[in-house]
């Protein structure tokens, strides 16, 4: 199976965000990487939308960002309603004319 | 994993049997798929559902080229079916990126049958989101991409 991030590393931080948010320092002290690879692993996570951070007192605590899915999921939806209310009227003018094998 | 993404959830009453809303639903989806959502070169002339499980589900175009978009993982004529939708945000079809479209038919009465539809797995777009960024030559271009669905959805 290929690996969906296309990166083991960006993966593994991933999986970690997907439990809350974190820190840089913390997420590096939980890898076999230093922590300014870390810091640029979240930096692509982050130019892809898939990660946000904010400052948390002295800290930036980064987790994952669910808004750029969002805005293909509202797609989705709403691809879905105008193609299932095509999909009555197509039956509903079937009824109508009483030509079921159209 | 990446955290779930909350599946799309539709549901419609359409005035024909269970069985009949199953086969407009599947074997004549061209007559009312929206024509302009193709990921082809050309106009839509056919979208085919093979019936069966494994079966592929996909477009042939007026130019004789064909795209895919997923492919049948349950069967059942009347009842239900499920496919996988494996279009991308770049409109590419992508064969690890699987999200699955499960659509159930109930009867409620010899005429008149409710039709749910469930667009699940859609996480997948979000751990796909790096390598489409790849495929775009320019920074900021999966933000664009997003806007255009954005805008496209209204």
């Amino acid at each position: 199976m290929m690996t969906a991030l296309g990166d083991p590393t960006r993966q593994a931080i991933l999986d970690r965000l997907s439990d809350g948010p974190r820190a840089v320092g913390d997420l590096a002290s939980d890898l076999p990487i230093s922590r300014p690879a870390v810091s640029q692993h979240l930096k692509v996570l982050k130019d892809v939308g898939l990660v946000r951070d904010r400052r948390d007192g002295t800290r930036r605590l980064y987790q994952v960002d669910p808004a750029g899915l969002a805005v293909l999921r509202t797609y989705l939806d709403q691809f879905w309603e105008r193609s299932l209310a095509a999909f009555r009227e197509t039956t509903e003018t079937e009824e109508s004319s009483g030509d079921p094998g159209s | 994993m990446i955290q779930a993404v909350e599946s799309v959830r539709r549901e419609i009453v359409v005035p024909v049997s269970a069985e009949r809303a199953f086969t407009v639903f599947t074997a004549e989806m061209t007559s009312w798929w929206p024509s302009d959502h193709h990921i082809g070169s050309a106009p839509i002339d056919e979208i085919v559902i093979e019936p069966r499980e494994g079966g592929r589900w996909f477009t042939r175009h007026t130019d004789g080229t064909e795209t895919s978009t997923g492919h049948v993982v349950a069967w059942e004529p009347g009842e239900r079916f499920a496919v996988t939708w494996q279009i991308g945000a770049d409109w590419k079809y992508h064969a690890d990126l699987v999200t699955t479209v499960e659509v159930r038919f109930l009867a409620e009465a010899p005429d008149r049958t409710r039709v749910t539809l469930e667009h699940r797995d859609l996480e997948a777009f979000g751990q796909d989101a790096e390598k489409m960024r790849d495929t775009f030559s320019q920074p900021g271009a999966w933000d664009s991409t997003l806007a255009a669905f954005a805008a496209a959805a209204r």
